[in-house]
């Protein structure tokens, strides 16, 4: 007697599925409980087990059509065994006749999960007892995969509680194939994660993962800083120098500096091996349309001021371009928001580093000056995030006040 | 070591304390002193009822109180019902529960529906103390168990305790009862010892008792057939099976409530009654838990009870009659899963 092959209910908001492979071609052998296709729901992807041993005979869904819960989807019956008389046996198990219903509408008759499909006459009507079926309708069980203990084969709630129990272990079992199936609802444009920002999704999460970050925020008076950046561009222009003199490139120099006076913020902790570098390789956090990079300004302690201004204005600008560029080695990372007017923030490390500095926008702030008068000031604000596990609050504070310093006195930047 | 008394010295106990605290409390019926009409036992008691029930409370409070009757239920039952309508707190004992057709107009058409057609102003602070229960060779006539009938009547409430401990408590309370409280004493139960405090206590009516906790069946057991129970149950329990037991203790009022929370835990509901098959205690108990915990039961009600038949004389078929213990254990595998007789 061939029986019939339902689309299962793998959830309890399912109500359809779509077939994702069939496992089985028409006409071949199936053993008992073997995976004849691939179903997904929203949730959940699974395998339709045959429900008993014999021959796939036919199929009536195809691949990625979507079918609701219960209805037939195939059939398993006996070698030479005809689907269309597998259908009428259908009919007539339900107390149909097979002529009352067009050839088309059969397959789609939903197969009653309380008809035992393993027996035969009158007591073919599935067992359940009330307290089982309330159950099942709790712990979304579907009746039609419980074995019956009780007497006469009726479900128990214990059956029911039994067959959680194991479908507990099956969906623990699916669930990192479940992660990648999964459809975000109503995403548009739905595509995968762009080489770069599957490496920075892996090395943000990462370095959070694995690191003890702690921010500190201060600000720095640039206002002699910017007198300074102004003189010395002019100057610059009049002998023709042809150099991008930006606050950045002050920046990376006070940074470069205060990394020699502060060797052990310039460190690396690798596997629980911490190594401190002499040479700074300043890593620039540098945005692009569809992502973000970091090229290495490399050695930039050899660098006086107009080098690291040209390294800087190469390495971003190629990086910009799309061009390959190192992007590994730095020692010190800094990254800076204040063209979008951001004040404070707080930069995650770039591992395996002990420390990234992040730069905000500058504002003018009322200040008193040394002679207590009213003075326009103009402020930085800087935040440095730390290694936790290198560095303790107040040697990092230390490191922040020795950038501010440099900061501050503008004309230590040339030496 | 707690003190031991039988059944129906409890009951005599209880009794006796109702008399010594109210003087309104009196007894009526066939023998409870035992010397009526017969001149050198005037003053001496010669039965204190068929079962030595009432023994002593007769040559203790009196003969004005404990009153010998005729044998004429439906007289000395009406005079109860009304000695309680006009203030007094009557016990009337009928000898055997199968008497009740003798006087059933004056519980049932009577007594039963004063309260409700007075509108409330008029009580009936009335017990009856009957036997009931085969076993004891008493035949088709004297050993049937009626509280099945008793409890289908709206106005009466019914008792029918298991153990001499409560049979005390719950016959202080049916006395106290503003109601007529039909009491059912298990004739062979009389005999039985169990522990009982000195004194008074009441236990409520209406309020059932776990007498053992089980996670797989419940057997709702009704007045000796607790007994049956408990000895079935510990069959099941050499064969895994944990039974959780209630005694009702009274059908009117029952305590659904109990019964209701046990089969929700245990999904199985086994019920224990004497009395014959049809509209008894058992049928109640079960038409109850289908309707309001249908969605608990994990397997049909079954019910073990006596056939729909007399009570036979012949001791054999007389022990075939009531409900045994391997029936019990038979009818609860019946019921239970492979699933958890496997565990």
């Amino acid at each position: 007697m061939a029986i019939t092959i339902v689309m299962p209910k793998l959830g309890m908001t399912m109500t359809e599925g779509t077939i994702e492979e069939w496992l089985k071609k028409p006409g071949d052998a199936v053993k008992e409980g073997e995976g004849i296709a691939t179903i997904s729901s929203d949730k959940l992807t699974s395998e339709v087990e045959a429900p008993k041993a014999g021959i796939l005979l036919n199929i009536t869904k195809e691949v990625g059509e979507e079918v609701p819960v219960g209805e037939v989807i195939g059939f398993v019956g006996q070698e030479g065994e005809e689907v269309s008389e597998t259908i009428s046996t259908l009919l007539e198990k339900k107390g149909e006749k097979p002529e009352a219903l067009s050839q088309q509408a059969a397959p789609e008759k939903t197969v009653d999960p309380l008809i035992d499909q393993k027996q035969d006459g009158p007591n073919r009507k599935r067992r359940i007892s009330p307290a089982a079926r309330k159950k099942a309708k709790e712990l979304d069980i579907n009746i039609a995969t419980i074995e019956g203990t009780g007497p006469k084969g009726r479900i128990t709630r214990r059956d029911v509680e039994r067959a959680a129990e194991q479908k507990e272990v099956a969906v623990t079992k699916v669930q990192t194939e479940e992660r990648v199936v999964e459809r975000p609802i109503k995403a548009n444009n739905m595509k995968g994660l762009s080489a770069m920002r599957k490496s920075i999704a892996i090395n943000m999460q990462e370095s959070l993962a694995n690191t003890a970050q702690l921010t500190l925020h201060r600000k720095a008076d640039i206002t002699k800083l910017l007198v300074f950046q102004k003189k010395l561009r002019e100057e610059a222009d009049q002998n023709n120098i042809e150099i991008k003199l930006t606050l950045t490139v002050f920046l990376a120099r006070a940074v470069t500096l205060s990394l020699l006076d502060h060797p052990e913020v310039n460190t690396h902790l690798i596997d629980d091996m911490l190594q401190q570098y002499e040479a700074v390789h300043l890593g620039i956090a540098t945005s692009l349309d569809d992502g973000l990079v970091v090229p290495v300004v490399k050695h930039a302690e050899r660098l006086p001021i107009g080098s690291l201004a040209k390294q800087i204005q190469e390495i971003t600008e190629a990086a910009r371009a799309g061009e390959n560029l190192e992007m590994s080695g730095s020692t010190f990372t800094i990254t800076n928001l204040g063209a979008q007017g951001i004040e404070y923030f707080t930069p995650i490390l770039n591992p395996p580093e002990s420390g990234i500095l992040g730069v905000g926008t500058f504002m003018k702030e009322m200040g008193l000056d040394e002679h207590e008068k009213l003075q326009t000031m103009i402020k930085l604000p800087l935040s440095l995030t730390f290694d936790h596990r290198v560095l303790d609050g107040a040697p990092a504070a230390v490191f922040l006040r020795k950038i501010v310093y440099y900061l501050e006195n503008p004309y230590l930047l040339l030496l | 070591m707690a003190r031991k008394l039988t059944f129906s010295k409890a009951i005599n106990e209880a009794m006796d304390i109702a008399m010594e605290r109210d003087n309104k409390v009196i007894l009526i019926g066939e023998d409870v002193a035992g010397g009526a009409t017969v001149d050198h036992l005037q003053d001496e008691e010669a039965w204190g009822g068929v079962f030595g029930v009432t023994q002593g409370l007769g040559n203790k409070y009196g003969r004005k109180r404990v009153i010998d009757m005729p044998i004429a239920e439906a007289g000395y039952m009406g005079a109860a019902v009304a000695a309680a309508v006009t203030g007094l707190r009557p016990i009337s004992e009928l000898m055997f529960n199968d008497f009740i057709g003798s006087c059933l107009d004056e519980v049932m058409n009577q007594g039963a529906k004063i309260r409700y057609m007075f509108g409330g102003k008029a009580e009936v602070p009335l017990t009856i103390r009957t036997s009931h229960g085969a076993g004891a060779g008493a035949a088709a006539q004297h050993s049937q168990s009626l509280y099945g009938m008793f409890t289908a009547i709206p106005g009466l409430k019914v008792v029918v305790p298991s153990n001499p401990y409560d049979a005390k408590g719950l016959l202080l309370s049916a006395i106290e009862d503003s109601d007529i409280v039909a009491f059912f004493e298990d004739k062979t139960l009389y005999s039985m010892k169990g522990e009982v405090p000195e004194g008074y206590y009441t236990i409520p009516l209406g309020q059932a008792e776990i007498k053992r906790s089980g996670d797989d069946l419940t057997i709702v057991a009704i007045g000796k057939m607790v007994h049956v129970a408990e000895e079935a149950a510990n069959e099941l329990a050499k064969q895994g099976v944990e039974t959780e037991i209630i005694d009702p203790r009274s059908l009117s009022p029952l305590d659904e409530d109990t019964i209701l929370q046990s089969v929700d835990k245990t999904g199985c509901l086994l019920i224990i009654d004497e009395a014959n098959p049809r509209c008894n205690a058992a049928t109640d108990i079960s038409a109850m838990v289908v309707d309001k915990g249908f969605d608990s039961l994990d397997a049909p009600i079954k019910m073990v009870t006596a056939p729909h038949a007399p009570v036979p004389f012949a001791r054999n078929l007389e022990n075939l009659y009531i409900p045994n213990t391997s029936t019990v254990v038979q009818t609860a595998k019946e019921m239970i899963g492979k699933l958890t007789l496997s565990r």
